[in-house]
């Protein structure tokens, strides 16, 4: 076991990028899946075209981005284009991988990023999809990525504002919906699957140092689980130079500490 | 080239039809009970003059019609002007929550219709295309679809394919804040902008009226000197108004930065409804127009938003 020492964040980010191919077109919003679809990129996934939902294709900007309107971005592309560019290349079926962040998500990966409590008479009303609900039904893949906290998973969201599996194995193709769905769930406690059976989500790593109760702990819903538990890869000293040096130097989206 | 274009056109002395108003007679085109589609995109070139002045003029039960919004969406429904809207998303982006909206949906006050980006994209492109609704894969499976009445189920009649269908959204006024237009209502972009101006394209083609406001009013001369540049012809415009900063505190492309302390101070008086009423006591009701709101906010700090040079 090798001894370098390295963060959560750094993990997450390791273990999001190994979800992008080489020669994907994936999805990407600024935060963690920024930093992992860069790290991509410079390790397995050289010819991989990373592009903004503001439809910005394979940005290399001078100083890390903000936000996906982030004007910065715009200085050193292969091609600028709006939103409005980026959401036809959704529908038509032309984007691999797509990340998402989620306010909850449900054991189907269902989103909810619309309200707190009931749809009618909302505790919390929240500001809506976005483009969230657009990624979630025509990626072919999707990656989720949230915090591993008890609220935010739910057995069941209130509101589905981006599908996931809906209500198991065959809903999506049955609503219609193309793509795969969620694949991944990436969190600061473990990285987590579906099952081919049921579409529920399953345990498929622990990051180093933590317990099966402790995520059990942190999630609404019974979660699968296969023995033996793998461990989730530790980062490479080459990863974790890029990470620190190159990708991210100021630790604006990942600690190194 | 400018020698043929004169030939072509005739002499000189024939007029045609000047487009600019005033900030007050172009707002007046708005109608209680209309719906309005506003440009823009999320703290992004929202024709927030016009916003403003839509308040001054005491607008009401209006339905608000966009596909990303901000602090534009969260004003109107703050003064009490709105009854519905019809959108993908109304918050502050890294500011946290639109307060006013939060509020008025959690109260009933306010309907939203709920959209992704692409459903409320390609219901204005509906509209610019005459078609009065679209198919889409969006929101089938999801909170859309059983949400948002508009919205209903159809199997493509070629493949049997399951599709959502949404009706076209084609609202009586749109308006759109741009950076240049001539007196005739020709409107251009500046070629370095952020590049959603797609949309705002879509949405003034969809709408009945249309209301422009531009940084700068220039010559029928500039326009034909880079015709490239230009979003709008002037057959879809109805006024032209000069206002400059017009979309403050929202970014105008390589001309100005979103006025992120202005922006911050809002969320401060948003959070109740008590001091959101000193905000447009201020910066709404207590000002004349867009000038004295301008002179409010200070030379210096809207020197400090402007773009450097070198991205431009």
């Amino acid at each position: 076991m090798a001894t370098v020492e390295f963060t959560r964040e750094e993990l997450m980010a390791v273990a999001a990028a190994a979800e992008i191919r080489d020669s994907e077109v994936a999805i990407i919003g600024t935060g963690l899946p920024m930093i992992a679809s860069y790290l991509a990129k410079r390790t397995h996934a050289p010819s991989a075209s990373l592009f903004f939902e503001s439809g910005i294709i394979d940005a290399f900007p001078r100083d890390l981005a903000t936000g996906v309107g982030d004007f910065r971005l715009m200085s050193n592309c292969v091609k600028a284009s709006g939103l409005y560019y980026a959401l036809s290349l959704l529908q038509g079926g032309r984007v691999d991988l797509g990340f998402l962040g989620a306010a909850e998500v449900d054991q189907y990966g269902n989103i909810n990023s619309t309200v707190i409590g009931n749809y009618i008479k909302p505790q919390v009303r929240l500001p809506g999809s976005g483009g969230a609900n657009d990624i979630a039904s025509l990626a072919k893949r999707v990656v989720i990525i949230v915090p591993h906290q008890l609220r935010k998973f739910p057995e069941r969201v209130q509101y589905i504002t981006t599908p996931g599996h809906l209500d198991g194995v065959g809903a999506r193709e049955r609503a219609g919906l193309r793509g795969a769905g969620p694949v991944r769930v990436v969190t600061n406690l473990a990285v987590m699957g579906f099952d081919d059976e049921t579409k529920r989500m399953k345990l498929r790593s622990l990051h180093p140092g933590v317990s099966l109760d402790q995520v059990r702990e942190n999630t609404g819903f019974e979660l699968l689980v296969t023995e033996p538990i793998e461990e989730t890869p530790a980062p490479t000293p080459e990863q974790l130079k890029l990470l620190r040096e190159e990708i991210d130097p100021d630790g604006i989206y990942i600690s190194k500490k | 080239m400018a020698t043929s274009n004169a030939s072509m056109t005739g002499s000189s002395n024939l007029v045609k039809k000047d487009k600019r108003a005033s900030l007050a007679d172009a707002v007046r085109l708005i109608e209680d009970g209309s719906t309005v589609g506003i440009g823009g995109s999320l703290i992004r070139r929202h024709p927030m003059a016009v916003i403003y002045e839509m308040i001054r003029q005491n607008k009401r039960d209006l339905t608000l019609l966009g596909w990303n919004n901000a602090v534009d969406m969260d004003l109107l429904i703050g003064a009490g002007c709105v009854k519905a809207v019809k959108t993908a998303y109304v918050g502050m982006a890294m500011l946290g929550l639109g307060h006013n909206f939060r509020r008025a949906v959690e109260s009933g006050e306010v309907k939203v219709f709920e959209h992704s980006e692409s459903t409320a994209i390609d219901a204005f492109r509906a509209g610019s295309m005459g078609w009065s609704f679209v198919p889409t894969k969006t929101p089938l499976g999801s909170g859309l679809a059983d949400h948002n009445e508009e919205i209903k189920f159809m199997d493509c009649p070629y493949t049997g394919d399951p599709y959502c269908v949404l009706p076209a959204f084609a609202p009586d006024v749109a308006i759109i804040h741009a950076h240049t237009a001539d007196a005739c209502g020709n409107v251009q972009l500046d070629s370095k902008r952020e590049l959603d101006n797609e949309v705002d394209t879509l949405i003034a083609k969809s709408a009945n009226k249309v209301i422009v406001s531009v940084e700068q009013v220039v010559s029928e001369d500039a326009i034909y000197q880079n015709p490239e540049l230009t979003i709008l012809p002037k057959f879809f415009v109805d006024c032209v108004v000069e206002i400059p900063l017009g979309a403050h505190p929202t970014a105008c492309d390589c001309r100005y930065d979103y006025d992120l302390e202005f922006l911050s101070k809002y969320q401060e008086y948003a959070k109740s409804p008590e001091t959101f009423k000193e905000f447009l006591k201020r910066y709404v009701f207590d000002v004349d127009d867009h000038y004295q709101y301008l002179d409010l906010i200070g030379l210096q700090h809207l020197f400090s938003i402007q773009r450097p040079k070198e991205i431009s």
